[in-house]
């Protein structure tokens, strides 16, 4: 078996806020393989982009381990980390905001490659820059002159130039039409086929993540609550959070009969961290044991799922 | 047939960049039927929002409508004075937007501004518009309700402030419905359940609604009929079964060869998806030609004439025009 590329373990992200403190991440842990797609979903507050921005040390971590091809993150001095930010690189959501609007498409690109002392020629960037489907004659423009699509390409060759092993992508598709992301999601597709990339794609959208990923990761309230093979999370998921999730996303069909499952009234706050199941005062099927400690049941196949429910009675949609 | 609630016909609008003049609406023309709920698709620049609000006359400066009009109750909006119009919005045409903390008031409370609209629109007095609108804000699915009345807007959820909007829309007793992307920016739980709020509510007061919408998967399950638009014209219109059975304009068809399905593990093709492109506003024909796989030389030259394929169902493309009866 090959080495896992990145190994979270345990993860904790606290941040204090006067007298309280915000549980944004409690305790997630997972393995990313070389040239494996693996997707973070979860609603805004869920932990994901923090559990991202920890494992890039944008963030010191409260708690735990993040060990990149064997070496723990969070325990090299800030002067090393820069170096080994060649082999993980981010792509962010907006575009407009992570790309420097004075900076031409050729210095956006350079830059990189000059910091890593990887800089030869322009010939790298016209290489670059059509790895991504746009043209050498892209490289003279400044970002206002580019489209959305066009951005957010950019923000793609840039965390390529330095041929990472692994790639963070925050949201790359929310600020797009939704008619552009099927292009996105091939483009990538083909650039990891390519360079043998690991991704973490960090997004809200299923859809997108059903199309590129590997292995899918649910998180809500900081804590991964189901997790497994794409397949058979989108086929046959099992906690009640990701059965809500996947029934809330309209389907573009309208001979289609669904039923759906409403979650009561909305995320509750992180500044408690709640003994039991995090989902246990919005989950419609609740039962007594869910206010206990939820061990996490294992399906098979690296299908694990954090549900009482589903585990211990398993008919408990259909007696609802 | 019954009479349309609302009747847009050969409506343009233009605005003024720098000194130039765009159409941003050419030639649209849809209606919507008594308690139905009609779908306006497109992607960002297709004129959906600025379809809804030259309806609501709540335009930019910079807008004019130069032509067509838009009949509603006997009525041409487009030639009524504003204090006309100041009687039909939010009496009989309300609208929910996108960002619904930014239509609330800001200084005002949640509970207040309902309140103000049950005085304003329902004649109740203080006490009882107050009353009324704890009821309200109840009905619209927020939990303790007397407590989220006195919050102001900033307090609010998105999802919390858009109930509140319902609320505030159900206090006028509109005829017609209009929401713009309502749901965008809310978490997907929330989404769907301000989805199942809005066609409960259309459902119980009868009243129409025209839902502008990006997401094909949001038409499919609100929606009885819809328009489809690109660049500011209607493409595509159709009862909603029929356009997903058979979409007939080549946008509509790539609109929908873009989907990507949550319910399904498919190849990708992007040959059938919409091709990278900016949209052409100045082609003097069909302004979908520059990204039409399958343009003739008339697409660039012409407009194309409506073609009906059904009694409601009409196509604007000259692929389609040619075996019209």
């Amino acid at each position: 078996m090959t080495e896992p590329l990145l190994q979270v373990q345990d993860l904790h992200k606290h941040y204090r806020e006067g007298r309280t403190t915000i549980h944004a991440v409690n305790g997630v842990s997972f393995d990313v393989y070389p040239g494996e797609a693996v997707g973070l979903v979860g609603e805004s507050g869920c932990g994901k982009t923090t559990t991202a921005r920890c494992i890039l040390r944008l963030e010191e971590v409260t708690r735990g381990r993040i060990l990149f091809q064997g070496t723990d993150l969070t325990a090299l001095p800030r002067s090393r980390i820069r170096a080994r930010r060649k082999d993980f690189q981010m792509v962010f959501q907006d575009p407009n905001e992570s790309l420097n609007p004075r900076f031409s498409v050729r210095r956006t690109l350079r830059e990189p490659l000059q910091l890593h002392g990887l800089y030869s020629s322009d010939a790298q960037l016209d290489e670059a820059i059509l790895r991504v489907n746009l043209e050498p004659e892209h490289l003279g423009r400044l970002p206002h002159q580019l489209s959305g699509g066009q951005k957010q390409r950019v923000g793609v060759a840039r965390a390529i130039m330095t041929t990472p092993r692994l790639v963070i992508l925050d949201e790359p598709t929310s600020s797009l039409d939704m008619s552009l992301r099927i292009h996105v999601i091939v483009l990538l597709k083909r650039l990891q086929r390519e360079f043998n990339l690991s991704y973490i794609y960090i997004s809200h959208d299923l859809s997108t993540i059903r199309h590129l990923c590997d292995r899918v990761m649910v998180m809500y309230l900081g804590r991964i609550v189901e997790e497994g093979r794409t397949a058979a999370v989108f086929d046959d998921p099992t906690h009640v959070y990701t059965k809500a999730l996947l029934s809330a996303i309209p389907i573009p069909d309208p001979t289609l009969k669904r039923s759906r499952i409403l979650l009561k009234g909305e995320t509750p706050t992180a500044r408690v961290l709640m003994a039991g199941c995090s989902l246990q005062d919005r989950c419609g099927f609740v039962l007594d044991e869910c206010r206990q400690p939820v061990p996490e049941y294992d399906l098979g196949d690296g299908h694990r799922v954090a549900c009482r429910l589903a585990r211990e009675h398993p008919g408990f949609q259909t007696a609802a | 047939m019954a009479e349309p609630l609302l009747r847009i016909r050969s409506l343009r609008l233009d605005i003024e960049d720098h000194d130039r003049s765009r159409a941003v609406l050419l030639d649209v023309n849809f209606d919507v039927m008594p308690n139905e709920v009609m779908g306006l698709v497109g992607e960002s620049g297709s004129g959906k929002t600025m379809t809804a609000l030259t309806v609501m006359r709540l335009l930019p400066p910079a807008a004019r409508a130069s032509a067509g009009q838009i009949d509603f109750g006997g009525q041409n909006l487009l030639s009524l004075p504003e204090s006309g119009m100041r009687q039909v919005r939010g009496s009989k045409i309300a609208m929910i937007f996108q960002n619904p903390r930014a239509a609330l008031n800001p200084l005002m409370r949640a509970g207040d501004q309902v309140a103000r609209a049950l005085m304003l629109h329902q004649g109740l007095t203080r006490p009882e518009a107050r009353r009324a609108s704890i009821d309200l804000l109840r009905h619209v699915g927020i939990s303790d309700a007397e407590a989220r009345a006195r919050a102001y807007p900033h307090q609010l959820s998105g999802g919390m402030a858009q109930r509140v909007l319902i609320a505030i829309m159900l206090a006028c007793r509109p005829a017609l419905l209009i929401a713009d992307e309502p749901t965008t920016g809310l978490d997907v739980t929330i989404q769907a359940q301000i989805f199942e709020l809005i066609k409960k509510v259309q459902a119980e007061t009868g009243a129409s609604l025209l839902l502008i919408t990006h997401d094909l998967g949001v038409v499919s399950e609100v929606c009885q009929r819809v328009a489809v638009m690109y660049a500011g014209q209607i493409m595509e219109q159709a009862g909603v079964r029929d356009l997903f059975q058979r979409p007939s304009h080549p946008y509509t068809e790539r609109l929908l060869g873009s989907i990507l399905r949550v319910d399904q593990a498919a190849e990708l093709d992007t040959t059938r998806a919409i091709a990278f492109a900016s949209i052409d506003y100045d082609s003097a024909g069909c302004r979908f030609a520059n990204r039409c796989p399958d343009v003739l030389d008339v697409c660039w030259a012409e407009r194309p004439a409506a073609c009906w394929l059904g009694d409601d169902h009409v196509v604007f493309c000259h692929l389609r025009s040619e075996g019209q009866p």
